[in-house]
């Protein structure tokens, strides 16, 4: 079986390229896009097992990004890890809800971020 | 304002009340009399005559009242009496034609109510009027039946010529008659009271229409009472009220919300004049009505109360002239006085005397009202005391607003702060992290470029870290100016080249045009460049590959305009008002929105106008865009040798005040030099206090002594003068200093207290012409006001208040002439010649003048955005539009010295029918100035090119003029305004004539 997919959506090009470095150190197919819209685009073709979401981004941000994602049924166990630098209980909840599976504050360590997508993955295999 | 009939309206009940009375009872004895005498005629069209007679009154009533008499005053009222004359001839008219004659018995019954209502009505005119109108038409159709003109049905019985000779039926008409009579005197003295003081008002010609409404008093909350604290007030009123040896007792009330009692209660009603015991012993209830008695159609008090409801303390206060058990404890008292005291058109307070004299006939009882009414003038004092509190209490909702703008402001600076601040950092951290987990592994490759990626991103926060420190040290109010006269072109070269690098990486190009003669400007060096960097820096980020910004600067009249350009995708239009808000950043699509705090141009703006200056955004997009802004060019010198204003000179209010004067001066004026110079402690010499345009040198070393140069004369003189040509006066030989372009100049005293202090002079038009007669007294007219001002202010030197009140209003009249509302100098000289022409007096000419140029101050605090806007506004906003005449009337209240100013300014908007704002005046209700300052502002905007409609030719602005005259403008003024735009040759001969072949509009249309 392939190495899982993993797309990061970031506007933020120094950070999209890091993750997908580390993600791609890590043994996974890495993909990114820039903002929601490119995301969407990239979906059909990549289909990611995983896909890291920024919140803060251009013309579709993560929120919509995910909501449009998860309105798809072939979507529904994609696993979804939101990135926001705003972190109050209500920006938690709006991607929780949207139906992101993680949401993390910006900044984070990397190493946690390969923890959690590793969890992420397994937990979705097991049942 | 309305002095137009109060008192009609609150006797509809009774006119109604007659009217369908008759008209009730003249209908049972029509089919009364058929069903017993036998008569054939017709039943229906008889029905059909009494509902259409009914719908008549009741249609002129309910719909006609509203329009007639509130909008039209005493013109609607007599439109109204009319139409009931015309109902009646029309009804009689009618009867008579379908019941057989005159020959038939009705025509009695129709003529008596109209002769009884008239005797009941008393002297006055319009009830005369009804009575000898219908009677005459009566009899004019008794004339035309008798000469057989009218068809009619036979309806009486064959045989006789007349039912009169029906003894049955004649005393069934006697009876019904006896019926008829008893229940319209019963009717008439039902409403007794109010007929006596409706004959009164009648007679004084002292008509107040007035609707009361009930709810209005039902709404008024406690609390708000409260708020406004009238407690010391009335009591003081009431003590004084108790030093007239008539007065028993008097009482004040405070209205509550809801059905409560509305007295008795201590703290919200003050007695004097009784025992302690007795106001003990009495319970509220019997003491004051509660609140639904009180209100009740049927309470005296309250009825009175309703036309009583002004703040019009003369006209206000209305005599109960019975005991009428209102009181029932006040044994002592034949009659009770009382006055309501309104705020806001709601009744608050009512005041209620009880005199002891019996009163016997009215004169005595008006006698009293005047008595009782000259102690109610501390009332007067009240009034005043709560608009001030009203003032307070604005201000404390302003200080509100302020808060929760901080509290936005936190919230949008979490906000940004999370994103601009953590972005960096979590790529930062990611770098490092993975840098470290690398760090034993020599063969990384990555190594060098992920430490740059750290480096950078490092940088990136410190740009943004030191921004947000700038914006809190400006938006704090925490860094004051270091000012120095500098070259425009060194900043903008600085500043270029410190982007140099970030400009030739995208090959942008700078090109700038700057005049060599532009002046020096004294700014802050450091925050200059901030601005010109975050401009550039903006115009660089949106600057395609190649693209080129420019930047330009002029030299205006007050100030030095910088100019910024770019060739970038250019702004939308509905963005425009927001781009200089704090974390603004406008959204594009399909383009990288490049990194931004949104806070670069909110510093600019902030810097900009800590410097005095403005700035401006053209939008558009596809057209770049362009940023304007100005550097004002005043210059102020405080180390100076004493002054005959002593120490009040080094107080900053008096410098930020002369500066707003200058500027003001400048702007309004036109002219690019404006000083202003004192007199020193000896009164021996002049020297420049406050400049505007002058080089340093000039404003340092000029010293003119008294008595010599054109300044040392008008001060010597204390008389302003005109120089048209400076080369014509013995002893000059032509313009001191090279900076003087023209020779033309003016200089007018400055005095405060009537005292000479020193003297404002104006050099330099921007036209290059010289200075005329109207440029002079408008220059009075400005100095006069400000040191007015001035003097006021610093008379009170604790009042804070006055102070800011003075500098925002100057600052209104600055921020009025940016905008596009101000007049034209044409204006003002033919406002002035109008003014003349329809016979106003110097003062009020001046007062003219001035209000022409300012007249729409009270816009520059209205959101700049309604300001723009093309498109229709909502409601709301049209209520927000509509109060900037009185809000420009308080705004320059500092300055108000004449009472027509004031007018003109609050009046400007009003319609001769009565349609327009503020107030709804009609016809000669609006003062004079406003009315002309109405025209000339009209036809001055209509000429003047404005961005939302084209410019109209003084012809066609003239047949608006014409067109509208009547509805929104007094005839009599656009007429004097037609001539003398024909004399000055605006228009030509042949539109002139044109215009006045229009002669529908010479009559007033305030007379119909």
């Amino acid at each position: 079986m392939a190495a899982p997919g993993i797309l990061v959506v970031e506007d933020e090009q120094p950070l999209a390229r890091i993750l997908a470095y580390a993600l791609g150190n890590d043994g996974y197919r890495v993909e990114t896009a820039g903002d929601g819209i490119e995301c969407m685009n990239r979906i059909a073709t990549f289909s990611p097992d995983v896909v890291i979401m920024d919140i803060m981004m251009p013309k579709l941000d993560g929120v919509e990004t995910i909501k449009l994602l998860r309105q798809n049924q072939l979507n529904r166990d994609l696993v979804i890890v939101a990135l926001s630098a705003r972190c109050s209980n209500a920006d938690r909840e709006a991607a929780l809800a949207a139906g992101a599976n993680v949401f993390m504050k910006k900044p984070f360590a990397i190493a946690r971020l390969l923890e959690s997508v590793e969890q992420l993955l397994a937990s979705e295999r097991s049942p | 304002v309305t002095t137009v009939g109060q008192t009609l309206t609150n006797f509809r009940f009774l006119v109604r009340s007659v009217r369908w009375v008759e008209l009730a009872i003249t209908a049972l004895i029509v089919f009364f009399a058929r069903a017993v005498s036998h008569l054939d005629f017709p039943i229906l069209p008889v029905a059909i005559v009494f509902g259409a007679s009914f719908l008549w009154n009741l249609a002129f009533w309910y719909a006609g009242r509203r329009h007639l008499v509130e909008e039209r005053g005493i013109e609607g009222v007599r439109l109204l009496m009319w139409s009931w004359v015309v109902a009646d001839v029309v009804t009689n008219l009618l009867l008579i034609t379908f019941t057989g004659g005159t020959s038939s018995p009705f025509l009695f019954f129709l003529v008596l109510p109209v002769i009884l209502g008239s005797v009941a009505l008393g002297r006055p005119g319009p009830s005369y009027g009804v009575a000898a109108g219908s009677v005459a038409g009566l009899a004019a159709v008794w004339a035309m039946d008798r000469a057989g003109s009218i068809p009619r049905f036979r309806s009486y019985p064959a045989g006789s010529d007349s039912m009169f000779y029906q003894p049955d039926i004649a005393a069934g008409i006697f009876l019904m008659s006896v019926a008829v009579l008893s229940l319209l005197v019963y009717t008439i003295f039902r409403f007794r009271p109010n007929f006596f003081i409706f004959q009164e008002a009648f007679r004084e010609g002292r008509f107040r229409i007035h609707s009361f409404r009930a709810g209005d008093i039902q709404e008024l909350r406690l609390e708000e009472v409260e708020a406004i604290g009238p407690e010391d007030l009335l009591e003081e009123v009431v003590q004084n009220l108790t030093t007239n040896p008539s007065v028993v007792f008097s009482a004040a009330m405070v209205f509550p919300a809801g059905d409560d009692t509305i007295g008795g209660v201590p703290g919200n009603s003050w007695h004097q004049g009784l025992t302690r015991q007795r106001i003990v012993s009495v319970t509220r209830r019997q003491v004051i009505p509660t609140w639904s008695e009180f209100r009740s159609e049927r309470s005296e008090l309250f009825r009175h109360l309703r036309y009583a409801e002004t703040g019009d303390l003369w006209e206000g206060p209305f005599a109960v002239l019975r005991k009428d058990g209102l009181f029932p404890h006040f044994e002592d008292a034949e009659n009770y006085l009382a006055t309501p005291v309104a705020q806001d058109g709601r009744t608050v307070v009512v005041l209620i005397v009880g005199v002891r004299n019996p009163v016997r006939d009215r004169s005595e009882v008006v006698l009293h009202l005047l008595n009782v009414a000259a102690q109610l003038k501390p009332l007067m004092v009240a009034e005043t005391r709560l608009s001030q509190m009203r003032g307070e209490l604005s201000a404390l909702h302003d200080q509100n607003e302020s808060l929760s703008r901080v509290n936005r402001l936190q919230s949008d600076f979490v906000s940004i702060a999370s994103h601009e601040l953590k972005t960096p950092l979590t790529s930062i951290m990611a770098y490092t992290d993975a840098l470290l987990m690398h760090a034993d592994d020599p063969a990384f490759g990555e190594r060098k470029e992920f430490l740059r990626v750290v480096r950078d991103e490092t940088d990136r926060l410190l740009r943004m870290v030191n921004r947000i420190l700038d914006f809190s040290a400006i938006e704090f109010g925490q860094r004051n100016l270091k000012r120095t006269r500098i070259e425009m072109r060194t900043l903008v070269e600085d500043c270029v080249t410190t982007m140099r690098h970030d400009l030739d990486r995208r090959q942008v190009r700078v090109e700038l045009n700057l005049p060599v003669a532009l002046p020096r400007v004294e700014v802050d060096p450091d925050l200059m460049k901030q601005v010109l960097l975050n401009l550039l820096n903006n115009a660089w980020k949106f600057s395609p590959q190649g693209g080129c910004i420019t930047v330009a600067a002029r030299e205006a009249a007050s100030a030095i305009e910088v100019v910024v350009s770019d060739q970038g995708p250019g702004i939308p239009e509905d963005e425009v008002e927001n781009i200089f808000k704090q974390f603004y950043r406008v959204h594009r699509d399909g383009a990288d929105t490049p990194e931004g705090s949104g806070l670069g141009l909110t510093i600019v703006r902030n810097i900009v106008e800590l410097h005095g200056g403005r700035i401006t955004v053209d939008g558009g997009v596809g057209r770049g865009a362009t940023f304007t802004f100005t550097i004002p060019k005043e210059q102020c010198i405080n180390d100076r040798p004493e002054t005959v204003l002593g120490d009040l000179v080094h107080r900053p209010e008096f410098t930020h005040l002369m500066k707003l004067l200058v500027r003001m001066v400048a702007d309004y004026m036109d002219c690019k030099i404006v000083s202003v110079m004192l007199l020193s402690a000896d009164r021996k010499q002049l020297f420049v206090q406050v400049a505007y345009g002058l080089e340093e040198e000039i404003v340092r070393d000029a010293r003119v002594p008294v008595g010599e140069g054109i300044a040392g004369r008008v001060v010597a003189s204390g008389r302003p003068m005109l120089i048209e040509n400076v080369e014509d006066i013995d002893g000059f030989s032509g313009p001191n200093n090279p900076q003087y372009e023209t020779s033309s100049l003016i200089s007018v005293p400055l005095m405060m207290n009537d005292q000479v202090v020193g003297a404002v002079n104006c050099n330099n038009k921007v036209t290059g012409e010289p200075f005329y007669a109207e440029d002079l007294s408008l220059l009075v007219t400005l100095t006069e006001k400000v040191t007015l001002a001035l003097a006021r202010a610093l008379e009170f030197e604790d009042s804070r208040d006055t102070l800011q009140r003075t500098v925002r209003a100057l600052q209104a009249l600055v921020d009025l002439h940016g905008t596009e509302t101000r007049a034209t100098k044409r204006a003002v000289r033919y406002a002035m010649e109008l003014g003349r022409r329809m016979g106003l007096t110097r003062h009020q000419i001046l007062a003219l003048q001035y209000a022409v140029v300012i007249h729409d101050v009270g816009m520059t605090r209205q959101r700049r955005d309604l300001l723009r806007r093309r498109g229709p506004l909502d409601p709301g906003e049209v209520q927000e539009v509509r109060r900037h005449p009185g809000e420009g009337a308080e705004l320059v209240e500092p300055f108000l010295s004449a009472d027509e100013l004031e007018e003109a300014i609050r009046y400007h908007h009003e319609r001769m029918d009565g349609t327009g704002y503020p107030h709804g005046l009609s016809g000669e209700h609006i003062p004079l100035v406003a009315r002309i300052v109405s025209v000339v502002d009209a036809y001055d905007s209509m000429t003047s090119p404005r961005p939302y409609r084209r410019t109209l030719r003084p012809s066609e602005a003239g047949s608006e003029l014409v067109e509208n005259a009547g509805s929104q403008f007094d005839p009599d003024v656009v007429r004097a305004f037609l001539d003398i735009l024909a004399e000055n040759g605006e228009l030509s001969r042949e539109d002139y004539m044109h215009l006045k072949e229009g002669e529908r509009w010479l009559r007033p249309a305030s007379l119909s």
